[in-house]
């Protein structure tokens, strides 16, 4: 119960920390800046997953690998969640010099991890749906 | 990242050309089609017949059917001797994904009708409380080439040149379809909860292929009851007919056949006739891979099995009612 009680409280400092990063964040951005961000991000993290992706729906000729690949599919989405967060903190750093010392290992992992639990369940079912 | 990107300029712009090609040979289709050995279904998660146990020895083969390959699935798909490429027929070429759906689902509830209708017949022999009355409808069309978008993939044709379908047998309308370049046909269309009926000028062009018809038995009642439970609308296709058949009348006369795991293809035609199917060899590789005891398959493919040490007992039948006494005569030498 104690644990429990410690966990729950770290989770909720941590929360707190986000919170107040992205404080920070939205004093320092502007609409441009983010949709150059969401842009480009988008770009990269779909050129990196795109090739993989594609190999994976293309091998789906192989009735024998159609468990390992929609598993595979499945990683690959999940892990487009955290690279596009990856990118879009990356590139708003590079825009805005003064984010340089706003540690944004926080919102990555938070949004990302949000996203990619969207996504897991998404094809998840997609996946189950079809099979 | 700006500093990293402008560091390693060179290397992402020659990075981008096989990215490019990669790219290209994995999205673009070619002329190629593929068949590739695919699984096992059985048939008692298709079927269920009211106070009766569905037999649980009866499984139907299918296939990985695939058109318009990419280059990279050609390149791929030739490393392996099971699965066989080939050029893509004009019907291919004129049939759209979302058709090619259409007809795998009409034509796995048009066998299904058949196999019903057929296994009841046959069982009806041996035990007459078992019955099915049916009557035939028209001509569900399988087929036509794209340039008459006014049909569509399941229109039911009723009439021709004047002429009821329901006058005529299945195969006089083939008959009298195919023997003339121009006919008037009566096309009756489901939309929402509407029957709707129009008239269609066929006129066939040089260039084009020839419309497909599949024959549209609707069955008004069966003792005892029947209701098809099948969810999966990935396999579709007619190739499971003859199975379907057999796991149906053994399922109605509660032949035992122990823990046999009897595979098999072949459509079911009404006069009994075991037909043809598509991908035969990479049918047997899945059922080798599945572990069958049996494999039973038409006569019309004996010239296409390879010459291979086949794990499993091959069963060839021209008609269905071979298929049965081949059954009774298994049935009783387990016994």
């Amino acid at each position: 119960m104690k644990k429990l009680q410690q966990w729950i409280d770290k989770v909720d400092k941590m929360y707190h920390r986000y919170r107040n990063i992205l404080k920070i964040i939205d004093t320092k951005v502007n609409t441009t800046t983010v949709i150059k961000s969401v842009l480009f991000a988008l770009l990269i993290s779909l050129l990196i997953v795109l090739i993989p992706a594609l190999v994976a729906i293309n091998l789906f000729i192989y009735s024998k690998l159609s468990v390992i690949l929609s598993i595979f599919l499945l990683i690959l989405l999940t892990s487009w969640g955290f690279l596009y967060f990856h990118f879009y903190y990356s590139l708003l750093k590079t825009y805005i010099p003064d984010l340089e010392n706003v540690n944004l290992k926080l919102p990555k992992l938070f949004e990302g991890s949000l996203v990619s639990f969207f996504l897991l369940v998404l094809g998840t079912i997609v996946i189950s749906v079809i099979f | 990242m700006n500093k990293w990107m402008r560091d390693h300029k060179k290397i992402l712009i020659i990075l981008f050309f096989p990215y490019l090609l990669l790219l290209f040979l994995l999205v673009t289709p070619t002329k190629f089609a593929l068949v590739g050995p695919g699984g096992l279904t059985p048939v008692d998660e298709n079927v269920e017949i009211e106070m009766t146990e569905m037999s649980k020895n009866f499984y139907t083969i299918y296939v990985v059917s695939y058109h318009p390959m990419t280059p990279f699935q050609k390149i791929v798909a030739e490393l392996s001797q099971r699965i066989a490429v080939s050029k893509m027929t004009q019907r291919q070429e004129d049939t759209t994904w979302k058709e090619q759906y259409l007809q795998g689902q009409m034509t796995k509830e048009v066998s299904l009708n058949t196999s019903v209708i057929k296994a009841y017949e046959l069982a009806n022999l041996k035990d007459s409380s078992i019955s099915v009355d049916y009557s035939y409808e028209g001509a569900l069309i399988y087929y036509r080439p794209s340039s008459m978008s006014l049909l569509e993939i399941g229109d039911l044709v009723i009439s021709i040149n004047g002429t009821s379908l329901t006058e005529l047998t299945y195969d006089m309308f083939i008959d009298l379809f195919y023997s003339s370049l121009t006919t008037t046909l009566e096309i009756q269309r489901v939309v929402g909860s509407e029957l709707k009926t129009f008239t269609f000028e066929y006129t066939k062009l040089a260039d084009e292929a020839w419309m497909l018809f599949y024959p549209q038995y609707d069955i008004i009642s069966t003792i005892p009851h029947v209701d098809y439970t099948g969810n999966n609308a990935t396999i579709g296709g007619p190739s499971g007919g003859m199975i379907q058949t057999l796991s149906i009348y053994a399922s109605l006369l509660n032949l035992n056949l122990k823990d046999l795991k009897i595979a098999g293809t072949g459509t079911m035609e009404m006069d009994g006739t075991v037909g043809r199917i598509g991908g035969i060899v990479q049918k047997l590789y899945t059922a080798m891979d599945a572990n069958a005891d049996i494999f039973i398959y038409p006569y019309g493919h004996i010239s296409d099995i390879p010459d291979l040490d086949f794990p499993y007992e091959m069963v060839v039948v021209k008609t269905i009612e071979e298929a049965v006494n081949w059954l009774h005569e298994k049935t009783s030498t387990m016994d």
